[in-house]
This record gives structure tokens, sequence and C-alpha cells, in this order.
């Protein structure tokens, strides 16, 4: 069970997302655990099991309305009905925190820690304030349906777990247009970590995404959703180096255009490399200091 | 009178979209191998169905009708070369693509005689896979 990780503390602007410092999975655990334990319980959009279909609609609501109560929740479909709401709010809770009752029980999506406790609200209705985790986001870019207008909004609601990214949304799509769309294939597990599924051509892409892989595998034991927001714009930014001119064949350099037109990303990527040289060398240094004759 | 030729309309324009997907099956008994082609073919805008072994790609290959299959040789219950004379006595004109981790080219000869259209080693690259796909079943 991968679940109590969250924190409870109060909210200071409601509506905002609070980031979950404890310690969070890593994004091979997300790709060889979560994604498809999630898929094995919740199926996906074309299913036709209800469960199913009722969970999907819980994470639905959470990507477009961002962080919610229960109640909040049941209200948007029937805002003045309150016998409605009060039934709909209890099937919420179920589906969110599962259930153990009269011998049955099911796990919530706070067990997979694909929704979590953002905060306690301050209103009338008071209760846990419940938003998807950073892998709730990532297992919703993995469903085949999910739209341009849907990730936008998500884009727009989780801002704070993703700020190099979702933060800069319009101002990428200025840039790369649909191309920033190619981030929820990483929903779907391109962590490009396997060399021995698919052979990677272009160079400069594998050496990158290679360390990319390198660095989130020693971040392992300390990884905080901040930090796993950070690894995701890490993928973002260096996939850029392969998916849109590979998939339109173009030969631009959409990279280096973003950063050039952003001196805090250019900061923050140029970090990177200077990493990923530093990496290397000592990696050619130490095959230099091995004398085998 | 109005309503019943607008739903028949409408009954045609849905045939006429599900005509225009591109549809592709993956077959392979790997997860991962079949997670990451399936993910990468559908960015590049194809519908993908994906089978486990042989009897799926079967019964899959019925069901949907697809325009192009990779089909990996090695697989449990029936081989992907089995698979493929199979399923090319009910449909000659199948288009397979096999795919291979181990060289077993033993029926590939065979296999070519019967249309099979090409055969790639693993790892392959996703260029390999655009270009291959490209080339069998391009986009209109």
């Amino acid at each position: 069970m991968l679940g109590c990780i969250f924190i409870l503390s109060k909210h200071p602007i409601c509506g905002m997302v609070e980031i979950d410092q404890k310690r969070v999975q890593s994004l091979l655990s997300y790709k060889y655990y979560t994604l498809p334990t999630a898929q094995k319980l919740y199926g996906d959009a074309n299913s036709k099991i209800k469960h199913h279909q009722n969970i999907q609609r819980v994470l639905k609501i959470l990507a477009i309305n961002g962080p919610l109560t229960t109640w909040e929740m049941a209200k948007i479909k029937t805002p003045t009905d309150r016998d409605k709401i009060r039934t709909k709010e209890k099937e919420y809770r179920r589906l969110i925190i599962g259930r153990k009752d009269r011998g049955n029980s099911s796990e919530g999506l706070v067990d997979l820690n694909l929704v979590i406790v953002d905060s306690v609200s301050n209103n009338n209705n008071p209760g846990n304030i419940y938003r998807l985790s950073i892998f709730g986001i990532l297992y919703y870019f993995s469903k085949t349906d999910i739209t341009n207008k849907e990730i936008d909004k998500i884009a727009e609601n989780y801002q704070a777990l993703i700020p190099l990214v979702f933060g800069k949304w319009n101002f990428l799509k200025s840039v790369i247009d649909n191309d920033v769309y190619s981030i929820t294939l990483l929903g779907k597990g391109l962590l490009f970590d396997n060399p021995n599924i698919m052979k990677i051509q272009n160079e400069l892409f594998h050496e990158l995404i290679s360390f990319f892989n390198v660095k989130a595998n020693t971040l392992v034991h300390s990884l905080t959703e901040t930090k796993v927001g950070e690894l995701i714009s890490l993928w973002f930014y260096i996939t850029l180096l392969f998916f849109p001119n590979f998939i339109n064949n173009r030969k631009k350099n959409y990279l280096k255009k973003i950063l050039q037109k952003d001196p805090e990303l250019k900061k923050w990527f140029l970090d990177f490399i200077i990493e990923a040289q530093i990496f290397y060398k000592n990696k050619s240094n130490t095959w230099r200091s091995i004398s085998i004759v | 009178m109005e309503k019943y030729f607008n739903c028949l309309k409408n009954q045609m324009q849905l045939k006429e979209k599900d005509m225009d997907k591109r549809t592709i099956l993956v077959a392979d008994d790997d997860e991962e191998i079949q997670n990451i082609t399936s993910t990468f073919l559908e960015f590049l805008g194809y519908t993908v169905i994906r089978a486990k072994n042989g009897n799926e790609v079967i019964s899959k290959y019925r069901e949907h009708k697809p325009g192009l299959v990779f089909l990996d040789v090695k697989m449990p219950k029936m081989n992907g070369y089995e698979t493929f004379f199979e399923l090319e006595k009910e449909f000659p004109d199948a288009k397979v693509i096999f795919m291979t981790a181990h060289v077993d080219f033993s029926k590939w000869n065979d296999a070519k005689k019967k249309h099979a259209l090409d055969l790639i080693e693993k790892p392959y690259s996703f260029e390999k896979l655009k270009t291959l796909t490209e080339k069998y079943y391009p986009k209109k």
C-alpha cells in the first residue's frame, strides 16, 4: 500500500494546489507498478465496467476542476438538489478513500496515491480537499481518449506541481504549438529507460535521456512531488530534441528557440547540461584510469 | 420522415468516420514492447489494437480488420509464423510485418511467398517503425 504519504495542512488560499513534500515514488515505480496496477484496477476510458467508469469520472472531475472536496465534486452535476448531492458525495468519498465495511473491501484512489489530500476546507462544509497527485496526472495522461482541452485545463489547475512546464504552458504553446501535448507520452510510460526495447538514433537525445534516467535513479530515495515535477520537466524539454522534428519530418530546434526566449528556463536547463557533461567526463576518466596492459 | 433520413445520414457519417480510422494490430507477449510500440504508433495518429498471442491476433483481426499487423515471431501457444499462415488462409490480403529478437528466419521465406511484408529485428528504432508504417500503411 502506497497511501498514507500525504500531508494534512491548512490551505492558505482555497483553490490553489499545495505541494506534498513527503517522500513519493519514482517515475520508474510509476511505470512498472502504479500504471499497470491502476490500469488493472480502474481500466481505461473504454471500459464497460461500472466501477471503472465511476473512477474515471472522479479523476476527470479533479483534472478539470482542480482541488475539490467530495461535496463540491458532487455539486457539479446537480448544484441545487441536496438529496442527490448527498448520494453522490457518499459515492465519490467511497471511490476516493476506498471501502472496508460489511465484508466488502475495495482500494480507493488514495491507496494507489493517484489522488491525495491537498488540504482541509475552511468553508461551511469542512472536509478534505482532494486533488490529483503528480502520478494521478500522469495516469490521467495515459487515457486514450484524452483531449487537448482537458490537458490545457490540467496545466492550468496544476501549475504548482510542474511549474517549469505547466507554469509556462501558454508560452510553450505559442512557440511549439501542439507539440506541447507530447507530455502525455510520459504518462503512458515512455521513459526511454530501456535500450533493449527501442534503439535511439539521435545521439544528443540518447546521451541526455540516458543521463536523465541515471539522475532519476540516483534521486530515488529522496523524491518529493517538487523533485518529480522537475524530472518531468526535464523529460519534457529533452524529448523536444526528438519528437517534434521526428514526427513532422522537420529540422527545427524548438528547444533552442524556447531557451532563447526564457532566461529562467535556459539557466535551469544549462545546469542540467553541465551536470551531464561532468557525468560523461568522469565516466571517460574512469575508463582512462583502467590499465589493462 | 426527415428524422429517419437524418438518423440514416448520421449512421453513414459514423461508418465513414470508422473507415477513416487507421488501425494497426500490435502482437507481442512482452508487455513493455507491446506498450511502447503501441504508444508510439498512437502518437503517429493510428488507432492501435493489442494482442498477446496468436489466437488473440486472429480473433482481433476478424473484429477490427486492421490495415497493418506487427507480429512478434516468438509468442506462446502459436508462434508468429503459425499465426500468419492461419490468418493468411482467412485473410489473404492481410499486411503483416514480423518482429523478432532471435533472428528466427526459419519460416521467413515461406511467409514472404505468402506476401508477408517485412521482418525487423528487435530492438528496433522509432525511426524504423515510422518508416515501415508510412511505407506500408501511409496516411491519406
